[in-house]
């Protein structure tokens, strides 16, 4: 019965020509944007190395993650169909638990996260040239993050029960580990300690920065593409850095659910 | 035999009682019309004869079983048409017909086999494969009422299932209550449309401020009431002698005149209209006369004060 249920989340959200293309083609889109404009600036094949575009690279796991942060938009969908009009009365008077309906919507939407993800990986791998890093490493991350992201949603869906809020704070606080992290402004700073933070400890930097310590990009040091890769940030193979990062990632994951369940039973949804 | 009754129910929202102490009884095969005026109760009655709601005080039994929030398989048994549409827009009529099937834990052939019977009951087996949000308002709440159907539940609750469609299809589910209560289901029925009631329950229940302040059967109610006779008549020609001649007569409490145009207010049950009538005859004749008796609106207008619907 559950992945009846898990089936029919996942069916309504691939009917949703919205949530395709917000999940499918913009990404897409914006990597493709960001790929032209940043390629603009670059002289010959100083981006190229081992055959990867090494900019594009980075702009597209930088975008993976950042659209896994912002799936949470999926869940919060379903919550404010199913759990704020007469709709939760008529799935209620069912003989289900009401977790079962948030825990199949919650595992849609990490599903769906994670196929848009993958189609963004594969489009640009064979578009851009894009390293796939650690394969195993990306699928880990991007799992996480968007597990992250759906707890965090759903979160945020209890306090404030009102979609556009609850939206509206997971786009600014996900552009802003991106701005803030320096990886949307080029050169914007709050100072050295803030932007080390924001450089490694947001979800958005500690997944990218994951991905990032599982591949190696090998450049000779003093070269035009070495500076390139130390100014986009891609740094050599360092998988223990690569497990610490998702380990956090982990732990953040682990407390918003806990966080979740003990909100949810003094304010239920 | 009962199949739910509610005793002393109480269900409170902080200091606002919304259930006060309600008594409810609902016998198999019963189409239960539930009447009240907005914020009577009806709603979170329901809510908490579905095992939607925890209550405060009383016991709720269906089925002969105590219903509870977690009493997941008195749940199975029943089927819910609520007040708003909530069937998924994103879906056709068929897979929201699928889906609450197997919600109730239906599969294989008999999934199949209901799935088909309802789409052919409530009317929808050409619109099987459309998507609800391209139907019009009464084939969306013939769908929301299939979608309760499709499990075969032996008691059915209705709230208000037919607001804001048209004649036609408010018919056609009036109809099909019947039916689901011809073939043995028990039903419980809200609406603000009077006439609903009149047409399709057999037992009425009246609520206002958390509990039930009258009930029976139509013609219970409507005899029961202490009312007074309303005749109105339309004479051949008015005059001064017929009107005093009128007001003369036993129990006649009020006589008002419009032309020739006559209302007169007599005591309940004073057979006053062959009176009434002699004496117009007397008077030049009558071209219409009629003795209106109490209707469920009257009833309810009585015994709440209020009106069921508010003015459209």
């Amino acid at each position: 019965m559950f992945l009846i249920m898990i089936k029919h989340y996942l069916n309504r959200v691939l009917r949703d020509k919205i949530m395709l293309f917000v999940y499918g083609l913009l990404p897409l889109a914006i990597s493709g944007l960001n790929y032209m404009i940043f390629s603009a600036n670059t002289q010959g094949d100083a981006h190229m190395l081992n055959g990867y575009n090494v900019i594009a690279s980075s702009i597209v796991m930088s975008i993976l993650i950042l659209f896994q942060i912002f799936s949470s938009s999926t869940i919060i969908d379903y919550l404010h169909a199913d759990v704020m009009g007469g709709r939760r009365w008529r799935l209620m008077a069912a003989p289900r638990s009401f977790f079962h309906y948030i825990f199949a919507a919650t595992i849609a939407a990490v599903i769906f996260s994670m196929v848009s993800g993958a189609v963004l990986l594969v489009v640009s791998y064979f578009l851009f040239n894009v390293y796939m890093f650690n394969l195993g490493v990306v699928f880990i991350v991007m799992l996480i993050l968007s597990f992250m992201a759906q707890m965090f949603g759903i979160l945020l869906f209890i306090f404030f029960k009102k979609k556009s809020t609850t939206e509206a704070i997971i786009m600014v606080s996900g552009f802003a580990m991106q701005i803030f992290a320096g990886r949307l402004i080029m050169g914007f700073s709050l100072g050295e300690s803030v932007d080390r933070f924001f450089q490694h400890y947001t979800p958005y930097t500690l997944g990218l920065n994951a991905i990032f310590y599982s591949g190696t990009f090998a450049a000779e040091p003093g070269s035009e593409t070495f500076q390139i890769l130390t100014d986009i940030g891609l740094v050599n193979l360092d998988m223990g850095r690569a497990f610490i990062n998702i380990g956090i990632l982990v732990a953040i994951s682990v407390i918003l659910t806990a966080a979740v369940y003990m909100v949810q039973r003094r304010r239920p949804l | 035999m009962s199949i739910a009754s509610m005793k002393k129910v109480v269900k409170r929202y902080g200091d606002f009682t919304a259930v006060d102490h309600l008594d409810l009884e609902i016998k198999q095969g019963d189409i239960l019309g539930l009447l009240g005026p907005n914020g009577a109760g009806k709603t979170t009655s329901i809510r908490a004869l579905s095992g939607l709601l925890d209550i405060d005080h009383g016991e709720i039994t269906i089925f002969g079983k105590k219903q509870t929030t977690k009493n997941l398989e008195i749940r199975r048994r029943m089927g819910i048409v609520t007040q708003e549409i909530t069937v998924f827009t994103d879906l056709s009529a068929e897979e929201n017909l699928r889906y609450f099937g197997q919600l109730y834990g239906l599969g294989g052939n008999e999934l199949n086999q209901n799935v088909s019977r309802v789409l052919d009951f409530i009317g929808l087996k050409e619109h099987a494969k459309k998507k609800p949000g391209k139907f019009s308002g009464g084939m969306q709440r013939r769908l929301n009422i299939g979608c309760a159907l499709v499990h075969r539940p032996e008691f059915i609750i209705m709230d208000e299932p037919t607001v804001g469609i048209d004649p036609q299809s408010r018919n056609h589910i009036l109809e099909s209550v019947k039916q689901i209560a011809s073939e043995g289901a028990t039903v419980l029925y809200t609406t603000h449309y009077m006439e609903e009631v009149q047409a399709i329950c057999n037992q009425i229940q009246i609520m206002d401020s958390g509990r039930i302040i009258a009930g029976g059967t139509l013609e219970e109610l409507v005899g029961g009431m202490q009312h007074e006779d309303t005749i109105r008549m339309t004479a051949a020609t008015a005059s001064t002698g017929l009107t005093e001649e009128i007001k003369a007569v036993s129990g006649v409490k009020d006589v008002k005149v419009n032309g020739n145009d006559y209302v007169i207010v007599s005591t309940a049950d004073s057979g006053n209209l062959n009176r009434v009538m002699e004496i117009a005859m007397r008077h030049g004749g009558v071209k219409s006369i009629t003795d209106e008796k109490p209707t469920l609106e009257d009833v309810f207008l009585t015994l709440t004060g209020k009106k069921l619907r508010d003015e459209e």
